[in-house]
């Protein structure tokens, strides 16, 4: 049995590049603001921000594949847009669901993995140049962590892409802004004690917050930290578990729903 | 059943909506013949569209079998063999028809080889200008559209095709189109199925077609010549010493001649033949009873006709 479809991975990633706006966007803050912000560091020999961690890191690969891969699979053949009515002809092909689901998935995992792992090499090029020590096992491993975040998110996005069910929907969309905010609160805004009162309740509420979307985020989204697994004295199964788990339940869970869906026009 | 081993056959479908509020089929059994060209017909919401959604395995019935080319019909070796033209394509507007197409060839499991001829034989078949073959869809009009519509059912070389609305948003020379590919497909032996609107295309092209109101099959008409082959004939017959055995000649006679008595009374009767043999042979078998048939009339029913009585009903 075929897995993957070379011409649907194909389609996709031709039209994943379509929109000028979606590619400058991309452009500037997958490249330009990295760049100039490790730039601006090496320059003047300050350690790198938050901001530049979380945009050469798994959110990075997240804005990447939300702007660029958004309604690639769900709303029509390779492009979102107008309306759910190419999917029956695609389907009315020798095509199985899971096939179409894996090779969306590939071709979703290349674009995020790819554009990511072209950003982190260029960053680390630059630290290079500026005279910090980087390992080929450190670009390795950098590369297959952007990689490895593609494929989760991506599979993350397929099953909500695929289905339809509203109710699933929103709880897609609030597990990742909560996992948003877990990335992005920089803990340092919940660290400093208060006297009490309000300002205490705020600092309460927030470590609650950032904790909770935390716990989320190695629910919905685990992170596999590459270099550490690797350099770790002792082997861990557990993340890789915890990983391919998730990784597998997602697929197979968008697998799932669009071999139960009606893929036909009218039907409601 | 008309043949052993028919392409297409239908028992006892069932379909319904939105939790079984909307009966969209109701209990359809139908079988069509290799290379037969079997058209569709029936009010909006008879269930048309649903039957096309099952015989492709995209809509799953709530009850009852769909058989193509003797498999289920939701099989991948069944559609390989099968192109579908939907009525309502949405085209990625940013691809080229030979994209379009290259797309499709390789969606019906085709490679690189023989890609190329594949996509320009089609564009060919169709006759979508050249300057035109090489341009994004957004700039194409409704027809072009249509046009590519037609290739990419046959660019993977279908031994079925389910056309819905084939001929809609094309010009005349369009529909000249569609009636050479349904006429390539007869020489071909390809099976088809034609859901339509436009009843002149239909009685032009098909060979029988089925009248589908309220998701049934309320009667399937056979055609020769662009005219339903079955129809009703109109016999006149004079003043008969048959008093008492009128009514058992006249049943003897239709039986005999495979016809079907409609209507009977002293001086006429109307009967349903398969064709003009079948009209002769009634005729002959009535006066080889004793009936002085005095006149004889085909009431030749056309597809519009199926519409009025209903109508009328």
């Amino acid at each position: 049995m075929k897995i993957i479809n070379k011409t649907i991975v194909k389609f996709t990633l031709m039209s994943a590049c379509l929109d000028p706006l979606k590619l400058l966007y991309v452009a500037l803050l997958g490249f330009v603001m990295p760049i100039g912000m490790k730039i601006a560091s090496m320059l003047h020999g300050a350690s790198d921000s938050q901001t530049f961690e979380m945009l050469t890191g798994k959110v990075g690969v997240a804005f990447i594949l939300m702007v660029l891969c958004l309604g690639l699979a769900g709303n029509s053949s390779t492009q979102s847009g107008r309306g759910g009515e190419y999917l029956p002809l695609i389907f009315s092909r020798p095509l199985s669901k899971a096939e179409y689901v894996f090779s969306k998935w590939i071709a979703i995992v290349l674009i995020g993995g790819g554009l990511a792992a072209i950003q982190n090499v260029m960053v680390a090029a630059i630290g290079f140049v500026f005279g910090e020590t980087i390992t080929i096992q450190a670009i390795v491993s950098m590369v297959l962590e952007r990689f490895l975040d593609a494929a989760l998110i991506a599979a993350a996005m397929l099953l909500t892409m695929l289905n339809r069910h509203p109710g699933f929907q929103i709880v897609a969309i609030l597990g990742f802004y909560i996992w948003l905010a877990g990335q992005t609160i920089p803990p340092v805004s919940v660290a400093g004690m208060a006297s009490g009162g309000i300002e205490s309740l705020s600092i309460e509420a927030t470590k609650l917050m950032l904790s909770a979307s935390q716990y989320i985020s190695y629910l919905i989204l685990p992170t596999l930290n590459v270099y550490d697994l690797m350099t770790a004295s002792s082997f861990a199964a557990l993340p890789y578990l915890s990983y391919a788990s998730t990784l597998a339940l997602y697929l197979l869970l968008a697998i799932a729903v669009t071999g139960r869906r009606e893929f036909f026009y009218g039907t409601k | 059943m008309r043949s052993e081993n028919p392409v297409i056959v239908v028992e006892n479908l069932a379909k319904s909506y939105s939790t079984g509020t909307v009966v969209a089929l109701d209990g359809i059994s139908m079988s069509v013949d290799e290379g037969e060209i079997f058209g569709l017909i029936g009010p909006n919401g008879a269930g048309k569209t649903t039957l096309i959604g099952c015989l492709l395995g995209l809509l799953r019935p709530d009850s009852g079998r769909v058989r193509i080319f003797g498999k289920d019909a939701d099989l991948l070796s069944v559609r390989a063999l099968t192109g579908y033209l939907p009525e309502r394509t949405e085209f990625e507007h940013w691809m080229t028809a030979r994209q379009f197409l290259e797309y499709h060839w390789g969606l019906s499991g085709g490679g690189r080889r023989g890609m190329k001829e594949a996509v320009e034989e089609a564009l060919e078949l169709v006759e979508l200008a050249e300057s035109a073959r090489s341009r994004k869809l957004r700039t194409y009009s409704r027809g072009m559209l249509q046009r590519l519509n037609l290739a990419q059912l046959v660019i993977g070389k279908p031994r079925l095709a389910l056309l819905d609305e084939p001929t809609l948003g094309l010009d005349p020379t369009g529909v000249a189109v569609v009636r050479k590919i349904i006429s390539r497909m007869r020489e071909d032996g390809v099976t088809a199925i034609i859901n339509s609107h436009q009843l002149d295309e239909v009685e032009r092209l098909c060979d029988r077609v089925a009248y589908l109101r309220n998701g049934k099959i309320v009667q399937v008409e056979t055609i020769k010549g662009g005219t339903i082959t079955d129809y009703v004939i109109f016999v006149r017959w004079g003043e008969c010493s048959l008093n008492g055995t009128l009514l058992p000649s006249v049943q003897e006679a239709a039986l005999s001649s495979v016809a079907e008595v409609k209507e009977c009374n002293r001086e006429w009767g109307r009967f349903r033949v398969k064709d003009h043999s079948g009209a002769s042979r009634l005729l002959a078998e009535l006066i080889e009873r004793g009936l002085p048939v005095e006149e004889a009339v085909p009431e030749r029913l056309r597809l519009e006709q199926l519409f009025e009585s209903e109508k009328k009903a």
